[in-house]
């Protein structure tokens, strides 16, 4: 049968993305079978069992370097969320002059090369001798989650325009109820993706929280590279496939809200 | 230039201007305009006539001028204490609040009683013709009842002015017509002033008491659908409105130069005992079924364009190239300086 | 507009946190830079170039100075691996953004999210998962010495090409969504119109994909590069010692090395460097996208 005529076809890339796809997904997929392995060599397998996950989960270091991770990375998507909001709006209500300056300014964080963030956010802590425990980490991952919690919001203020607030003005609303009765709502999805963003950026991050933290700081991934510098035993496979559930959790989580965002 | 205002002025604009850095968007515009008034600001886009509009709402701060509203100077005011009600363009309805949210979201902020703004949203959307639909959201209706929405919206606060930024040019032609007749039955009942913004002569001419046309930031001529067709003061208001001949004054023997206006329904073909005003070379002829249109080139290069009814078209049965006499009556030229 | 909240004041808490906490440390990268190597870390006064002079010289024991290429070997190394992480990244996203786009609106969605999701796990996970597959045990090895293709594991491991692979793994998806946010718009009307000028299927590509394309590449290129440049996880884990990258490099002066002269100094030169590049291909952008 002869193909209908279609602007668009071209033999053999769809083959060709399947190839990227399983590129991208099979290294996870040996990972997740790995972690199954029973045995305690993971190049023997030894049958499948959750054993290694259960050590993993009764890891009494694992838990409290988890623990680090969560409150890091909830207090700094709080913290950058909180900022990130009003910095949206005021980016797009600037003149163009200034928003080409200060949106050049609050995406440093993300130009400057990460492990140049990690080492002069170390030299500047040491320097004003500021040791705050799991404080220091935190301000460190808000500066770099601010970025990321704006994205959505500024995009999401962009695709808005001035139209709906200028309405509630004409109906009467003054500033304040323009913001919590229009703005703030319209604006929410933006906001859960900005957050859900700026959280997944926390807890990825390794370069920053092993500079820059000590002894009593040490997050999740700093944990595991240290069990993964010590060798490759079927408990790092756990934890990271661990790890690895609990992004797709939280990206499942990010897609549901933008396609709800953009069903409105 | 602007005609005495029939009734009790309600806006009054005072030399107002607007410049964005360089750019003037409005320019030294004084403007009456009287309560109860249907008035049309006309003009292309970019004449600066949504910019007039964003000045009586509040959205824009002339740069230089006033702006009074019922005598008070509101220049300074912000949109939220003027009693003006704006219908957008593009409608914004909020899209997160129900159909009966959104018309009763001005009876909230100016802070009346529950059970009151219920009352008024439901007379409000019976008069718009949405009764039904208060629990709908915006996204689930049609373009035309977004429109009505949008026009009970506005109107439920009891505004002393509503303005009206292109409201209608986001329908199709037939909605748009069936728009214009609910505009000006909604007008008669609300007994309130309307400012509409259009680039739309014809819904201009059908709906307003008086048009200002605007070119450039200014108002070229404020008067009566009747006289700025029938008179235009000069010829860009000549050729926004409707079609005309411009007829440079030394081809026609007049003395003083500029321009003579004539419409082309008023232009015929010189039949005998008929003077003849012009002559010129037959273009073309196209049936337009009730009427006829005749194409005739002056020999100063001037195109003239006649309408006439279809029935005359037995008489004058001539071909293309043939040289023609052209008519028309005193009454019904006009002189324009420019 | 009177009575509304200026933009100095919305912005003013995030100016206040990234101008403190990133600006300034920037500031004292710079200073550190100048400074003389204390000998349990950190930095002290007189003020010195020496930070500067480490990374192309050594110091003989006469204390004389002699070029020593081994530094900025790896910064070569880090400036390539980054350049052909962009390029191979390019290359692979961008047939992989065309297919996205081009399909009907509603499977468009469901695709990017199959392509970024390994983008949402952890990079550290992401970078592991190849030393699995790459290692002497690891899979591969075990699958080619358990078909009898080789007696002895293969070095898959350790060297610039693991070091590569990682780094593409990491950065295609960055590579594919400005590509295909390029993509999106290209009206299918075009190919059509060029296919009825007599093109085949490969010139109508050539000549109408690609070209618009181009912007999406370069805005990728941006945000693969960079990064890449100063990336740790991944030559820390796959390259080893014989693949070092310039994020190593800085990141062992101020841990084992206990020289923070030479890193902050190794940190400015590449901050430097990555801003200048951004700026200059920000500049060109600029003038391509206004004919």
């Amino acid at each position: 049968m002869k193909r209908a005529y279609d602007p668009t076809h071209s033999p053999g890339l769809g083959a060709y993305v399947a190839l990227i796809i399983l590129f991208l997904y099979a290294p996870l997929a040996v990972l997740t079978v790995y972690s199954f392995n029973g045995g305690n060599l993971v190049t023997v397998w030894n049958g499948a069992s959750l054993r290694w996950f259960e050590a993993v989960i009764a890891n009494g270091d694992i838990q409290d370097a988890a623990l680090n991770s969560f409150i890091i990375a909830g207090s700094a998507t709080v913290l950058a969320t909180l900022i990130a909001i009003p910095a949206a709006l005021g980016l797009e209500r600037a003149s163009r002059r200034l928003g080409v300056a200060l949106g050049s300014l609050f995406a440093l964080p993300l130009l400057v090369p990460e492990i140049v963030t990690a080492v002069t956010t170390l030299v500047f802590f040491a320097s004003i001798k500021l040791r705050l425990g799991l404080a220091n980490l935190v301000i460190a991952h808000t500066v770099f989650c601010i970025p990321f919690a704006m994205m959505p919001i500024r995009a999401r203020v962009r695709g808005m325009g001035e139209t709906l607030e200028n309405a509630a003005r004409d109906l009467y609303a003054p500033p304040l109820a323009v913001f919590r009765r229009i703005t703030l709502p319209l604006l929410a999805p933006a906001i859960w993706s900005g957050a859900i963003l700026a959280f997944v950026v926390s807890l990825d991050d390794f370069v920053i929280s092993a500079l820059v933290g000590d002894a009593g700081t040490t997050t999740l991934p700093v944990y595991v590279y240290g069990m993964i510098r010590r060798g490759i035993t079927p408990e790092v496979n756990a934890a990271s496939t661990l790890m690895l559930v609990f992004s797709l959790i939280l990206a499942g989580l990010g897609r549901s809200l933008s396609r709800r965002r953009s069903r409105r | 230039m602007s005609e005495p205002a029939p009734r009790k002025p309600i806006i009054d604009l005072e030399g107002v201007s607007l410049a964005f850095g360089p750019v003037r968007a409005v320019s030294d515009v004084w403007l009456t305009i009287a309560s109860g008034e249907f008035f049309t600001l006309l003009g292309p886009s970019g004449c600066g006539k949504t910019s007039l509009l964003r000045i009586l709402a509040g959205f824009e701060t002339p740069t230089s001028g006033r702006v009074r509203l019922e005598g008070t100077d509101v220049t300074t005011t912000p949109p939220h204490l003027r009693p003006v009600n704006t219908v957008f363009q593009s409608y914004a309805l909020f899209p997160h609040m129900t159909v009966a949210e959104n018309a009763g979201f001005g009876l909230e902020m100016l802070g009346w009683p529950k059970q009151a703004i219920r009352e008024r949203v439901a007379e409000v959307l019976a008069l718009v013709g949405l009764a039904a639909l208060g629990d709908r959201r915006p996204d689930a209706l049609s373009g035309g009842q977004q429109q009505r929405v949008a026009l009970g919206r506005a109107l439920a606060p009891k505004p002393r002015v509503l303005l009206l930024d292109e409201p209608m040019s986001a329908l199709d032609l037939k909605l748009r017509k069936e728009m214009q007749n609910e505009l000006r039955r909604l007008h008669r009942e609300a007994g309130i002033t309307f400012v509409l913004v259009t680039h739309d002569q014809e819904e201009a001419l059908a709906l307003s008491d008086r048009v200002g046309v605007m070119k450039e930031g200014e108002i070229q001529q404020i008067a009566t659908p009747r006289d700025i067709y029938r008179q235009p003061v000069d010829s860009y208001v000549a050729d926004f409105i409707g079609e005309a001949n411009l007829i440079p004054a030394g081809e026609l023997d007049r003395e003083g130069g500029g321009l003579v206006m004539v419409r082309p329904e008023d232009v015929s073909l010189a039949g005998k005992g008929v003077p003849v005003r012009i002559e010129g070379r037959l273009l073309e002829l196209r049936f337009l079924g009730s009427i006829v249109e005749a194409a005739v080139a002056t020999p100063g290069g001037t195109m003239i364009r006649a309408r006439f009814p279809s029935a005359a078209m037995e008489e004058v049965a001539l071909p293309p190239g043939e040289t023609v006499g052209l008519a028309w009556p005193d009454a019904a030229e006009r002189h324009l300086e420019r | 507009m009177t009575q509304r909240a200026s933009p100095l004041l919305l912005t003013s808490p995030a100016l206040a946190v990234i101008g403190v906490f990133m600006l300034v440390p920037l500031g004292y990268g710079l200073a550190y830079s100048l400074l003389t190597a204390s000998p349990y870390g950190g930095a002290e006064l007189p003020l010195s170039t020496e930070g500067y002079v480490q990374i192309l010289f050594q110091r003989d024991f006469d204390d004389s100075l002699y070029f020593s290429p081994t530094y900025l070997l790896i910064l070569l190394r880090s400036i390539v691996l980054a350049g052909l992480t962009s390029v191979i990244s390019a290359a692979l996203g961008l047939p992989v953004a065309w297919f996205i786009a081009s399909r009907p609106a509603r499977w468009q969605g469901a695709l990017l999210f199959v392509v970024t999701l390994p983008f949402w796990v952890n990079s550290l996970v992401r970078t592991y998962c190849w030393v699995l597959l790459l290692r002497d045990q690891g899979l591969i090895n075990m699958a080619l010495q358990g078909a009898g293709l080789t007696h002895e594991p293969l070095p898959l491991m350790y060297n610039d090409g693991a070091t590569l692979v990682g780094l593409v793994y990491n950065f295609l998806p960055f590579m594919v969504l400005p590509i295909y946010a390029a993509l999106e718009r290209l009206d299918p009307r075009l190919i059509e119109a060029a296919h009825d000028l007599y093109a085949t299927r490969r010139r109508a590509f050539l000549r109408i994909v690609l070209p618009l394309a181009v912007p999406g590449m370069r805005a990728g290129a941006l945000m693969v590069f960079a990064p890449a440049l100063g990336y740790f996880l991944v030559p820390d884990l796959l390259g080893g010692g014989r693949s070092l990258m310039i994020g190593n490099l800085i990141q062992s002066a101020f841990t084992s090395g206990r020289n923070w002269p030479f890193g902050a100094a190794l940190s400015t030169l590449v901050t430097a460097g990555v801003l200048v590049f951004l700026v200059i291909a920000a500049r060109r952008g600029r003038v391509e996208a206004t004919p």
